[in-house]
């Protein structure tokens, strides 16, 4: 809530609705033309005001500025600006319409006419309460067929997640490695083929680009997006 | 043969002994009478009730066993409660908004009134006036609002045709578009 001077608003739409009703106006482009300075004088003077909601205000400030160019100048006409200004029309028509049913619910209150309902009308029983002709072998057949209705007991398979850090470095110590192992040539998707995780093919892939960067391997590729042989060079 | 006086006299036990607003459907099915039967005995109660100090509300699909409105003051007295009637105005006006285009989203009414309204609604629906009656079927499935029974007990009022009528006459339209009018609706009676 907003309270500037005597006046008392929640939004733009709440302030234009109430300017236009104290001027005794109609919703049309006249009125809201007449009331654009009022207006603009009220949001100027706010002071602490969130920039999100200034926003709304000011939106509304630049379509009253645009009905106010409009009736002064001839010809002004801007078929976007004149969408906005009949759905700000709108709004406003059908605010006005709910706080007037709001204000008819407030005499409606007023009146003091309530209607009570019984409450807590539900007898509960909190008791055990068995059949006449129950006696202990009765008991405990019942209850030997419950235990065997319920559910086996699944034992939760305990997943053991293990995340293994792997830096770009070891990947590259490893690539080394393997490389001198196979004759210093290897197919990338080779090496990829034995990556656990989705991580792993990444520092790989990163691995490979920082040898490439250091000239310790070079790489060949026979086709856009196909498989390349890594060389240690 | 079940009788129809018999029907009556059921209804009115089911509604005595309910705590909540009781459906037609969930009236048929107990008693094991027809919806439309159902339907045309309530409105006869209803009617029958219409001057005691027990009085039958309707909201929709819904009725309800309720002390009459007008003797609010010597039942909050007898409660030991106070008779508040301390809505805010912007309680007041997004109730409005709910109650003639019910059910409808925050964001709905937020672009009618103009400004937030996740307070007012937290309000209101902590007070029993609001709920949830649906989820509207697009992205994020935001919550549609719509009064309830407890509104028209808050408001003393026995029936929605007792809603003041909105200015204009014009007919109160959905954001989509189509009419909102709460009737009871009987749904097709399955054999």
């Amino acid at each position: 809530m907003y309270q500037v001077k005597t006046l008392n608003f929640e939004g733009p739409i709440d302030l234009l609705l109430q300017l236009i009703e104290k001027e005794e106006l109609d919703i049309t482009e006249i009125s809201l033309a007449k009331i654009t300075d009022e207006y603009l004088g009220y949001i100027f003077s706010l002071e602490k005001m969130q920039s999100s909601e200034l926003v709304d205000f000011l939106v509304v400030a630049s379509r009253l500025l645009y009905l106010k160019s409009k009736a002064i100048l001839p010809n002004v006409f801007d078929p976007e600006e004149e969408e906005e200004v009949a759905n700000l029309r709108q709004k406003l028509e059908e605010y006005k319409r709910y706080r007037k049913v709001a204000s008819e619910f407030e005499n409606i209150l007023k009146k003091g006419k309530r209607c009570y309902r019984r409450k807590g009308g539900k007898i509960e029983i909190h008791t055990f309460a068995p059949p006449k002709d129950l006696n202990i072998d009765e008991l405990i057949k019942i209850f030997k067929e419950a235990l065997m209705k319920m559910p086996a007991e699944n034992q939760l398979q305990e997943e053991k997640i293990v995340i293994k850090k792997i830096s770009v470095e070891d990947k590259i110590k490893e690539l080394d490695k393997k490389l001198s192992q196979n004759k210093k040539k290897m197919r990338f998707s080779k090496i990829l083929s034995v990556c656990k995780s989705k991580l792993e093919i990444i520092v790989t892939f990163l691995a490979v680009l920082e040898m490439i960067k250091q000239k310790f391997i070079s790489v060949s590729q026979d086709k856009v997006f196909g498989d390349f042989i890594i060389i240690k060079v | 043969m079940k009788s129809k006086s018999n029907l009556k006299s059921i209804i009115e036990s089911i509604l005595l002994s309910a705590e909540k607003p009781v459906s037609i459907k969930e009236l048929a099915s107990i008693s094991g009478f027809m919806m439309s039967e159902v339907q045309k005995t309530v409105l006869d109660l209803i009617e029958e009730y219409k001057d005691k100090g027990i009085r039958i509300i309707r909201k929709g699909e819904y009725v309800h066993l309720v002390s009459a409105p007008e003797n609010a003051e010597v039942v909050a007295k007898y409660l030991n409660e106070e008779l508040r009637a301390d809505l805010s105005e912007q309680a007041l006006e997004t109730l409005a908004i709910i109650t003639y285009k019910q059910p409808l989203t925050r964001i709905e009414i937020e672009e009618i009134r103009g400004v937030n309204c996740e307070q007012v609604l937290r309000n209101l629906l902590i007070r029993g006036l609001i709920t949830e009656v649906d989820r509207k079927d697009t992205i994020g499935r935001p919550i549609l609002y719509g009064t309830t029974m407890e509104f028209m007990q808050y408001f003393g009022l026995e029936d929605e045709s007792q809603l003041p009528q909105m200015d204009d006459s014009q007919e109160i339209l959905r954001l989509d578009g189509s009419p909102t009018k709460t009737e009871i609706i009987i749904e097709n009676e399955k054999s």
